[in-house]
């Protein structure tokens, strides 16, 4: 893979860190101070496939996987894929490996994963649960893939959300994509992925879930859906962002009353083990947040 | 087979070539990159080149026909450079494209864009090796 991602990596950009990156991301950058081989598993959420201290692998359940990706975009077939992935090809290291019987020329393999990696990547430097490493042996990915934890780290932080982003990434795989009813203009201009959400849309697949079946990057799929909003096509997200789960962020939900929130989560709830990964994958009760706001809204 | 820094670095073989970013346009993602990173780094690189591309696309007076042909290159001259931007189709997810920044006096843009055409094929969008 990429020699360039992996020695420019600006060292100097990596722990900028938003709480609960911290945990995960630590623990990557220790893995490859001592260029450890195995598995860092973020909770239920998925797991970092780590090779001599580099990335070369990672799973999000709210990303679309590796598979999905390949696969949908007809690159191979999905009975090549399987052979592939089951190695009977061989051992992808070395350049010298004839690569003539393997089905993917090796530049789509490498970009396929290096966007399935980024994509799952974003959501797990997200987590907040602790991180526990499993020694093992190499993901088979790691042959073509090695990502540094820094060059990771700098990209999520380039994807993470801005001040008024019209779809938070929090929501990606909680609100569903709703199309609008009527449209208020003369015409409309769209991207390729643009049409295909919009015509996929069903009022009730989230942007995640879209992403799955058209097997498309999450994030890719995110950043459509909130330029669709931008563009008055899809209705802006019904649901209300989960409470941030970090202690810095603005602490609106201990001013709020427990009574308010219906004794779900209790105020200040939040310290030690923020937001834990049940209360965190808990399906949002949209009466609690509409209640929620209308206490916010009493307070101000 | 050539990988993806394999078609990199033959694209930095490209007359006057000083650096090439190979950019996914769906999520502003630097695949990889080769080349001097002294002016942009390969992320700022991949950033700003995402929004450029991203507006074209959305742009009605610069779609080239009635039918909306497919952009499939953007070019930007500048007094010292050329920037060839050139959206691959095909068989990826989505919208990648490759930023090439070509030195105006060493370079030729004509040549440039032909090369790296054909070695966009090599990136594996024509079938399969």
């Amino acid at each position: 893979m990429s020699p360039v991602m992996v020695s420019q990596a600006p060292a100097t950009a990596a722990p900028r860190t938003a709480h609960g990156e911290r945990g995960v991301h630590a623990e990557l950058r220790r893995l490859e101070k001592e260029r450890r081989t195995g598995v860092l598993h973020a909770g239920d959420e998925g797991a970092f496939h780590v090779a001599d201290g580099a990335v070369a692998f990672a799973r999000s359940r709210r990303a679309t996987g590796l598979d999905r990706l390949v696969v949908e975009s007809g690159a191979v077939s999905a009975e090549d894929w399987g052979r592939i992935r089951l190695g009977e090809h061989g051992d992808l290291r070395a350049d010298r490996q004839p690569w003539g019987t393997v089905p993917i020329r090796r530049s789509q393999l490498e970009t396929f994963a290096l966007l399935a990696l980024f994509d799952a990547a974003f959501f797990l430097l997200e987590s907040a649960s602790a991180p526990v490493f499993e020694e093992g042996p190499a993901h088979w990915l790691a042959p073509v893939c090695r990502v540094t934890p820094a060059t990771l780290a700098h990209e999520c932080e380039r994807r993470r959300d801005g001040a008024a982003t019209p779809w938070p990434s929090s929501l990606a795989d909680r609100a569903p994509v709703v199309p609008v009813t009527r449209i208020r203009r003369q015409r409309v201009i769209l991207t390729g992925l643009e049409a295909e959400l919009l015509v996929n849309a069903d009022g009730r697949r989230s942007p995640a879930e879209l992403a799955m079946d058209l097997g498309r990057t999450t994030y890719g799929c995110l950043l459509a859906v909130r330029s669709l909003v931008a563009a008055g096509l899809v209705q802006p997200p019904a649901v209300q962002p989960p409470v941030p789960d970090a202690p810095d962020a603005p602490a609106a939900v201990p001013a709020v009353p427990g009574a308010a929130l219906g004794g779900r989560r209790a105020a200040g709830t939040a310290p030690e083990r923020p937001a834990g990964t049940d209360s965190w994958w808990t399906p949002p009760d949209l009466d609690v947040l509409v209640r929620l706001r209308a206490a916010l809204e009493e307070l101000a | 087979m050539l990988g993806i820094d394999g078609c990199l670095k033959r694209m930095m073989e490209i007359p006057g070539a000083l650096s090439v970013t190979l950019v996914d346009g769906a999520s502003g993602l630097a695949v990889a990159a080769a080349g001097r990173g002294d002016l942009v780094d390969q992320h700022e690189d991949a950033a700003g080149t995402t929004e450029v591309v991203r507006s074209i696309l959305a742009s009605p007076a610069l779609s080239t026909s009635r039918t909306g042909d497919d952009i499939a290159e953007i070019i930007v001259c500048g007094a010292g450079g050329f920037h060839l931007l050139t959206l691959i189709n095909g068989t990826f997810d989505g919208q990648l494209f490759v930023h090439l920044l070509i030195d105006r006096d060493k370079g030729n843009l004509a040549l440039a864009r032909i090369q790296v055409s054909d070695l966009i094929g090599e990136l594996g969008v024509t079938g399969h090796g």
